[in-house]
């Protein structure tokens, strides 16, 4: 099992960098439009929040096996919010997923208790400081 | 249960206990025995090297013998077969777990015991289970050898 995961970065332009990941690909990035940045590019903000969202996405498709539920559809929109502070540095406070989540012959206090153990078991829920909130649409299928 | 009445062992973010006055399996079960009765559970340590309990599935038997398969426990990790330090009928298999396993993750010294049993041999099985105090420093070496991997 990996215990480090590695990626690297080299400048291209003013505001705009290019990505090698260790696991194979690779992307240019720069900032966002609210940061002199271009719309259309793959910013460290959407990084931040998608590393959130796909690796919650995975853990809870394993937890879905391992509970034996039934899942079929999950889709989750996830946002950041972010807060400025007086000299101008900044946090995201929280990340927000609104995943709805389709499942057969469950109940939705055990999708819930997925929902709760992925984010336990989730290697990039558990490494920030960023407080992980769920609101979650469950839609039991007979 | 008072503080006072566990063995304790922190590190990371983990506090395990191991109680006074229980017995205990080297495979990490245990008993805790009143009068001609036992209950049995798993260890604070196995369940939390396991991670969150999801299903447990008991044997069918009415009667187990130490060292018998008393049930599959999974978890959100692993599948293990769980075997039993004491031997004896089977009075009931905790009625809790069937809806609620976490219960084991829990509380695995209380509310998460996992079978009741009428003894047959407490006295030949003792002589293979450790107290508390043995378990304990049995478990820190298990600690050491997992975090060394």
């Amino acid at each position: 099992m990996a215990n480090s995961y590695k990626t690297t970065v080299t400048k291209i332009a003013k505001r705009k960098g290019h990505l090698v990941c260790g696991n194979g690909p690779e992307m240019d990035f720069g900032a966002p439009p609210d940061a002199h940045g271009q719309f259309g590019w793959f910013t460290p903000e959407d990084a931040f929040v998608a590393a959130v969202n796909t690796c919650i996405h995975m853990i809870f498709l394993w937890t879905c096996e391992r509970l034996k539920i039934d899942l079929v559809a999950y889709e989750c929109e996830a946002e950041g919010f972010k807060k400025v502070y007086l000299d101008k540095t900044e946090i995201f406070t929280h990340v927000v997923l609104k995943p709805i989540i389709t499942v057969k012959n469950n109940d939705a206090e055990t999708v819930k208790r997925a929902l709760q153990i992925a984010k336990k078991y989730s290697l990039i829920a558990a490494s920030i400081k960023s407080e992980v909130i769920f609101e979650p649409t469950i839609i039991i299928q007979s | 249960m008072k503080t006072s009445e566990f063995y304790e062992l922190s590190f990371d973010k983990f506090n395990l206990k191991v109680p006074k006055g229980y017995w205990f399996a080297g495979y990490d079960t245990w008993a805790k025995i009143e009068e001609s009765h036992a209950k049995v559970g798993i260890t604070d340590f196995l369940q939390t090297k396991m991670g969150d309990i999801a299903f447990f599935e008991p044997s069918d038997s009415p009667t187990l013998e130490q060292d018998d398969i008393l049930g599959t426990i999974e978890s959100i990790k692993a599948t293990i077969d769980l075997t039993i330090p004491v031997g004896g009928k089977v009075i009931r298999f905790n009625p809790q777990l069937v809806d609620h396993p976490e219960i084991i993750s829990m509380d695995a010294y209380g509310d998460g015991w996992i079978v009741e049993l009428e003894l047959s041999d407490w006295e030949g099985d003792k002589a293979m289970l450790l107290p508390a105090e043995k378990y304990f420093e049995l478990m820190q070496e298990k600690v050491k050898n997992a975090l060394a991997n």
